[in-house]
């Protein structure tokens, strides 16, 4: 197994942490299963180093955690690291997930058209509740817990060796399960909330590409 | 036909806002590259119904209706 994967993960923020935070699962996975990768955590999520890396490493997989608009992928300090129509060619045979607002209803149709394989990411913002008693510290946020659940089934199902259809229905799957999960007659005032931010995010959840498309062979 | 469309769509903007209100203060909205958002100003969206308020009224409906496939 020689596939390596790319992930960044700024930190600079409030809510970037969080997505920091829920990549450390994904983390502890590839490293349990001898899968090689690429940290590119708080600074080093800038675009000289990404850039530097797609095209010398050509990784088959990319991770991308961050800000976004419809055009842009965000590093560390809400620097650009992918723009549509740009740069976007560096996404070329790649696999990505980009867990970033609205990147897939613009810059995911854009790489794909330079040829990224599949591109998996939010035609609208990614939006998570938050408990207001537990900012920064998202290891001890229960509210959030189920949007790093359904966000991170994505990574893990193509770690796994699942295709981009796979992994994006999976991560469906997931969400489909939590959401009967809060709601239950003991549901807490805050599911409510939560129910709606997941439907919200499983909606906007779209697959651009190959759905065929896979990080490993298992 | 459009005054009866107009009175559902105010119906429904009423039927939000009441769901928005009950939202706990225990709680934030993480949500793009802004601030979070709190229940006040995603009640001031659908109030004024700009394109983000409309989007909220919008996809409560379908999470409504969602509800009965669950």
């Amino acid at each position: 197994m020689s596939e390596k994967f790319l992930i960044t993960r700024p930190t600079h923020d409030d809510r970037v942490s969080y997505l920091d935070f829920w990549s450390k699962d994904i983390i502890k996975f590839a490293e349990d299963k001898n899968i090689k990768y690429s940290d590119f955590r708080g600074k080093k999520a800038n675009k000289e180093e990404v850039t530097k890396f797609l095209q010398k490493q050509n990784p088959k997989l990319v991770i991308f955690n961050g800000h976004g608009t419809d055009s842009i992928i965000f590093g560390h300090k809400n620097q650009p690291l992918i723009v549509s129509n740009e740069n976007d060619i560096l996404l070329k045979e790649k696999i990505v997930y980009a867990i970033a607002c609205d990147c897939a209803s613009k810059l995911g149709i854009t790489a794909r058209e330079k040829g990224c394989k599949a591109f998996i990411g939010y035609t609208q913002p990614f939006g998570f509740v938050k408990d207001a008693s537990k900012e920064c510290i998202p290891n001890k946020d229960e509210f959030a817990k189920p949007f790093k659940e359904f966000s991170n089934e994505v990574s893990l199902a193509l770690l796994k060796g699942k295709t981009a259809k796979e992994a994006k229905e999976s991560s469906q799957k997931v969400a489909t399960k939590l959401l009967k999960f809060y709601s239950g007659s003991d549901a807490l005032p805050e599911y409510k909330e939560i129910r709606f931010w997941l439907f919200w995010d499983k909606y906007f959840q779209e697959l651009i590409g190959e759905g065929s498309a896979k990080f490993l062979e298992v | 036909m459009e005054e009866k469309n107009n009175k559902l769509n105010k119906e429904m903007k009423d039927l939000v806002i009441v769901r928005l209100e009950s939202m706990p203060d225990t709680i934030k909205i993480a949500f793009g590259s802004g601030k979070e958002l709190t229940k006040e100003e995603l009640i001031k969206h659908v109030k004024e119904e700009d394109k983000f308020g409309k989007l909220i009224v919008d996809m409560q409906v379908k999470y409504l209706e969602s509800l009965k496939n669950l």
